[in-house]
């Protein structure tokens, strides 16, 4: 072996390391990814999903890694394989709405069924950030799929967007968690402003008993409402209420345990993970994320305003007043947007627990941003 | 004028400015030649009439289209006409093919925000309406079941 030719054999395996193919735009993802672990180490902002969406990101944005591709045989390869069957194919997000389903008491939201007024009224954010989206020139179905995320219900974004736009699947996902884990930021401030001092003390009655039988009801008669209203969402609302049914039955706790336990950590596991792995330099890198997750903060402000502004509306009409604070619970960020309902609660009448009564709107914010994602998937029919 | 009524204003205001603002009379549609224009000076609508067979008509389109992906055909034996829509940006919303008595005719409306508004209202109440039919039926099953767990259990020996 000439001196010329081992040169050229260590210059053509050099070549095959990633170092010849990097650029500076996957070095900002690096930064990007980066960004997401720490929220999720470091400040515990959902790290559940955070975490592997980060890691994801991360990894897919070497270059060379045979991970999103095909192989020369025409095999998908690791990632391409989670991403194609999981969420391409809209798997992902039912499993894991059937494991939050089997986590879920409806109780709150059975008891006070006015609360789902309250969920619908938290989508207008949904509705306006459509316009706006239009406005800045995302296309129609792009503009619905960014709609959603004030909707605060991860799997129902990430439903949508893969329905609509798949293209925008990994910052809609990112956007919509990353302000999920920001609720307690986000919400107080739009709940002061909205509310006067005496409407926050307002002291609601304690919720009535709701008996096992009508746990059982609910999810067969609002799978028959769904099926028949909005049929576009029966695959994630189905498996939700079939979660709940297994849960709220008690015959079927193996079932119940799984769902809610191991099968909802692997899906989960899955999801962050390919979501990550859509975010690739060159597809993530451009006006469009960025915008989606300015108009993402607005998005969510609105949704708060929506529920406030739609419990004052109620107010007008109902003699037992609910307190408007609830109202922003109707962003369907469970339960971390009741809890802020409770918290803002607490700081003017310390005797004041709101926790049960904002868990209903929060339910039902899980339903009505099924529903207005049901109603964009129908618009393109 | 205290900070809400600041703010409630200025958002009533984007609603309103951002209606008006990409209002502008280009339709950037494509056309097939010839054919004779019945209607163009509404700002929103053209209409033309083509001695032509439907059938090369919606052969210019799918030939005109085909670079286009957010384009979804809707076809209406009823009426004999076929829709044509936009889901993407361009500045049309929808192209109408009609067959009329020895002509054909086609209107292309452009990209409304009356009906952007309108589609999203009527949806925005559809979710309320959703909403309302499940917390009715759940007030009734509530109502049902209450009265079921409130009967008084008879007693076996009770005559």
């Amino acid at each position: 072996m000439t001196f010329g030719e081992i040169i050229e054999m260590l210059v053509s395996i050099f070549n095959t390391t990633g170092f010849m193919n990097l650029s500076w735009k996957m070095v900002i993802m690096w930064g990007i990814g980066s960004l997401f672990m720490w929220l999720a180490i470091a400040k515990k902002y959902e790290p559940l999903l955070l975490l592997p969406i980060g890691f994801g990101i991360f990894l897919v944005n070497f270059p060379l890694t045979p991970l999103m591709g095909v192989t020369e045989h025409g095999y998908r390869e690791l990632l391409n394989i989670f991403y194609h069957y999981g969420v391409e194919w809209e798997v992902i997000p039912c499993v894991i709405f059937l494991g939050l389903g089997a986590m879920t008491d409806l109780g709150p939201l059975i008891a006070n069924p006015k609360s789902l007024l309250i969920g619908a009224g938290a989508q207008l954010g949904v509705f306006i950030t459509f316009t706006g989206a239009i406005l800045a020139g995302f296309t129609l179905k792009e503009a619905a799929s960014v709609g959603i995320i004030g909707g605060a219900d991860g799997p129902t974004t990430i439903y949508l967007t893969q329905h609509l736009a798949p293209q925008l699947l990994g910052a809609n996902a990112l956007a919509a968690y990353s302000y999920m884990a920001m609720v307690p930021i986000i919400q107080p401030i739009i709940m002061r402003l909205m509310t006067k001092p005496e409407e926050r003390e307002i002291k609601m009655k304690k919720l009535r008993k709701v008996s096992t039988r009508e746990k059982i009801l609910f999810p067969l008669i609002t799978t028959g409402i769904i099926a028949l209203l909005v049929p576009s969402v029966i695959p994630l609302m189905g498996m939700f209420l079939l979660g709940n049914l297994m849960k709220e039955c008690g015959v079927v706790d193996r079932l119940t345990h799984t769902a809610q336990g191991s099968l909802m950590n692997i899906v989960t596991i899955f999801l962050g993970i390919s979501v990550g792995a859509t975010m690739q330099a060159d597809k993530f890198l451009n006006w469009k994320p960025l915008f989606i997750f300015g108009i993402g903060l607005i998005d969510f402000a609105v949704c708060t305003f929506g529920g406030i502004l739609t419990v004052k509306i109620m107010n007008i009409f109902l003699k037992e007043k609910i307190n408007p604070l609830i109202g922003s619970a109707g962003v369907s960020a469970v339960p971390m947007a009741a809890r802020v309902s409770q918290l803002v609660g607490q700081q003017y009448n310390k005797k004041n627990y709101l926790l049960m009564h904002a868990m209903g709107p929060n339910l039902a914010g899980i339903i009505g941003s099924a529903a207005a994602a049901g109603m964009f998937i129908a618009m393109f029919k | 004028m205290n900070k809400k009524a600041i703010l409630i204003n200025f958002f009533i205001f984007c609603c309103l400015f951002n209606s008006q603002l990409f209002a502008d009379g280009s339709f950037q549609v494509p056309l097939p030649p010839d054919g004779k224009v019945i209607d163009a000076d509404k700002p929103n609508r053209i209409i033309k009439h083509y001695s032509v067979s439907m059938d090369e008509i919606v052969a210019f389109y799918k030939t005109a289209l085909q670079d286009q992906t957010e384009i979804k055909w809707q076809h209406k034996e009823a009426d004999k006409s076929i829709k044509i829509f936009d889901w993407g940006n361009q500045k049309w919303h929808k192209i109408t093919i009609t067959q009329e008595n020895g002509y054909v005719s086609v209107l292309v409306n452009k990209d409304s925000w009356t009906w952007i508004t309108g589609t999203l209202i009527i949806r925005f109440i559809g979710v309320f309406i959703v909403l309302i039919i499940l917390m009715i039926s759940l007030y009734i099953s509530g109502s049902i079941m209450s009265s079921v767990d409130k009967k008084p259990k008879v007693h076996p020996n009770k005559v």
